[in-house]
């Protein structure tokens, strides 16, 4: 991939896309995913809603390349996934996307920086990105986030309270700058003011980095704190195709207006 | 470079979250590991034992039979004699120029399941044991008078004999249950240093002795009628008249296969020279199956051991999805997986041979004098071969060929879990 066709493709660009889970999976999941056209610009920060069971997590999947489209064509900042081999689908995983998870998905036995430092060892690119001393990098990080590795770098992140164990998946997802950070309702754990700070220091690293940010979300008042809330609903039945965005508009309060009663 | 690195830390953080599980099932990699070290080497041990009964011997010589079996039975007093040679023929070879000393051996008789050795006093000055070691006195002296006896090691401790300790010698070699040599006792005149050979279980007595005992004896009974005492015997002629084998040094190593073919075609009666060190090594054939079998019984432990740790792998697989999802949502291939969990069995099966090797020198050196004292094996002699060290990575290897099995279910669940976002 050339580096300016990726600098000026989007973060992500769906066409026709089609997919449906093999047999094997068909008996949980019993839908066919189409999207006629949706994409999401690089630095975006876009809010994706929808019913459970709706396909969110069958979209995130599709995103992180770790399940591939049966049709049309599915390109993360100018790469087609479906042209990739499986190992290289993971290495582009590893290089190019934060995945943050409604249940962190941390390693229970290793400290913070550890589970932060994570993605760098599966991808050189954000290896070099985070600097000579990956280390200090993700301690800047986990600083950041309000956890200080003097304070509680060493210890496994099984012994970290809920709000803690949110911020070390927050690091690990931001460490090395990828270009692309999707979040499957990670907030849903959190009480308000953490979860708003949690979200505050979200859009600050976002933004240092310009990371297009896609979570998904049940929670109006996080979905209130973007620029832009799609409904997947909109997104299968074409209504929303993304490239409308602007960036421009007023977030807060057209939002509020949309999503209150 | 770096990912391996990454992975050894991953699975070693990984395993010491779950060191209870995975320290057992190192534990019994390691004792199964230690007892198919300890085998092999007890089985070297015993080999070097046998040898170290025979140092210095160049040629056992004997009536004609197999060379094995003159060996066993004149050195390891296994098995019985069919036939003397005669004492003529002793001389004769003790008169050969190229012969550097000579030691006659006379077998027949026991006291109390211990086996009577006639000899001569060049027994205690010639033979030797464990690579030239001179017998020695723990008590006593070799004997001067006729009815003097010197003890093995084993024997004075087992019968709690000491130095002036009176004896009855029986004919024959049973425990019990023979015609005793009541009417000539002997006296303890020396007890010997233990050996780890037979030696120990040997009462050693001149041949004139064994002649003097059977004086007034025909055809293994006493001649009814006829009764010699102990004092009248000190003033006869006792010439041996046969003797059960000759242990012989030569001057020259050079001259060993020309004694062995000059005793073998010998004319005035059938006679065997044995190498003991080929003798022996035909004996390795005989029991060579035995230890094979045994070798393969330890080898089963140790694959029953390493198949139990598989097991706890594949037991702890489902535990484990979340982690494998976690690495797979980070980039890491399934096939990095696979290698994940390759690399955790090797390093349990890993540390299971390092613990063996380790519990098998501390049961070496913890055991082994009583092992010495007790069977005469002395560990000492086989010290830790490279092959200890082929072993050992022979069980590192096979434990994560054996990982391979949980590996490729980790592959597998990880291909259908993804990144498993809600597992």
């Amino acid at each position: 991939m050339n580096q300016s066709a990726e600098n000026a493709a989007p973060a992500v660009e769906i066409e026709a896309l089609t997919f449906a889970w093999s047999a094997a999976k068909a008996e949980q999941e019993r839908f066919r995913l189409e999207i006629p056209a949706w994409r999401l610009e690089r630095g975006a920060r876009v809010a994706l809603t929808g019913p459970s069971g709706s396909g969110k997590t069958t979209l995130l999947t599709l995103l992180s390349g770790v399940a591939t489209a049966q049709g049309g064509a599915l390109r993360v900042l100018g790469q087609d996934l479906a042209q990739l081999s499986g190992p290289a689908r993971d290495r582009f995983r590893g290089a190019h996307i934060g995945l943050i998870f409604q249940m962190f998905n941390l390693l229970p036995y290793a400290g913070a920086v550890e589970n932060a430092l994570l993605p760098l060892h599966f991808a050189p690119a954000r290896r070099a990105k985070a600097g000579p001393d990956p280390a200090a990098e993700a301690a800047r990080l986990l600083g950041r986030l309000g956890l200080p590795p003097e304070a509680y770098g060493g210890a496994p992140v099984s012994q970290l309270s809920v709000g803690q164990q949110q911020r070390v998946a927050a690091a690990r997802a931001l460490i090395g700058a990828p270009e692309l950070i999707i979040a499957d309702e990670p907030t849903s754990a959190l009480d308000a003011p953490n979860r708003d700070a949690f979200l505050d220091l979200l859009f600050a690293e976002a933004d240092r980095s310009g990371a297009a940010l896609l979570l998904v979300t049940h929670d109006e008042a996080v979905a209130a704190r973007f620029e832009t809330v799609t409904a997947l609903g909109a997104i299968l039945s074409g209504a929303a195709r993304g490239a409308e965005t602007t960036r421009a508009e007023p977030p807060q309060a057209a939002r509020l207006e949309e999503t209150k009663p | 470079m770096t990912l391996l690195r990454a992975l050894l830390s991953l699975s070693l953080r990984s395993l010491w979250a779950r060191r209870l599980t995975v320290a057992l099932a190192a534990l019994s990699i390691a004792l199964s590991a230690a007892l198919l070290l300890t085998v092999e080497r007890m089985r070297d041990a015993a080999r070097a034992s046998f040898a170290s009964a025979i140092s210095d011997t160049h040629l056992v010589i004997g009536a004609r039979t197999s060379p094995t079996q003159l060996v066993l039975y004149a050195v390891f007093r296994l098995g019985d004699a069919t036939n003397n040679m005669t004492w003529r023929s002793y001389q004769d070879i003790a008169a050969h120029p190229d012969v550097d000393w000579i030691v006659p051996i006379s077998l027949g008789d026991s006291h109390r399941g211990y086996r009577v050795v006639g000899t001569d006093l060049g027994f205690f000055e010639h033979v030797k044991y464990r690579r030239g070691r001179s017998l020695a006195f723990a008590a006593g002296a070799p004997f001067d008078d006729l009815f003097h006896a010197v003890i093995g090691a084993e024997v004075a401790d087992t019968l709690n004999y000491k130095v002036g300790d009176e004896i009855i010698v029986a004919h024959g070699v049973g425990a019990a249950g023979f015609s005793l040599h009541d009417d000539k006792p002997f006296t303890v005149s020396g007890v010997l240093e233990r050996t780890g050979t037979p030696i120990d279980d040997a009462v050693h007595v001149s041949l004139e002795a064994i002649e003097a005992i059977h004086i007034d004896w025909r055809q293994g009974a006493p001649i009814p009628g006829l009764s010699i005492s102990a004092e009248q015997v000190r003033q006869m002629r006792l010439e041996p008249q046969a003797v059960t084998a000759a242990m012989v040094r030569m001057n020259s190593t050079l001259d060993i296969l020309s004694m062995q073919r000059k005793v073998n075609e010998y004319r005035e009666e059938p006679l065997t020279a044995a190498l003991p060190g080929l003798a022996l090594q035909q004996l390795w054939q005989i029991i060579g199956v035995a230890e094979t079998a045994l070798a393969a019984i330890s080898a089963l432990v140790v694959l029953a051991a390493l198949i139990g740790m598989a097991t706890m792998l594949l037991a702890s697989l489902n535990e484990r999805r979340r982690e494998m999802a976690i690495l797979r949502s980070v980039g890491a291939r399934p096939g990095t997986v696979f290698g994940l969990l390759t690399l955790e069995a090797g390093l349990i099966a890993g540390l299971g041979a390092a613990l063996g090797l380790l519990l098998h020198l501390v049961l070496v050196a913890a055991a082994g004098p009583w092992i010495d004292h007790a069977y005469g094996v002395d560990l000492s002699l086989a010290p830790l071969q490279l092959e200890a060290g082929l072993w050992l990575g022979a069980v590192a290897l096979l434990g994560a060929v054996i990982g391979l099995a949980p590996a490729l279910q980790a592959y597998r669940l990880s291909l259908t879990d993804g990144i498993g976002l809600r597992l």
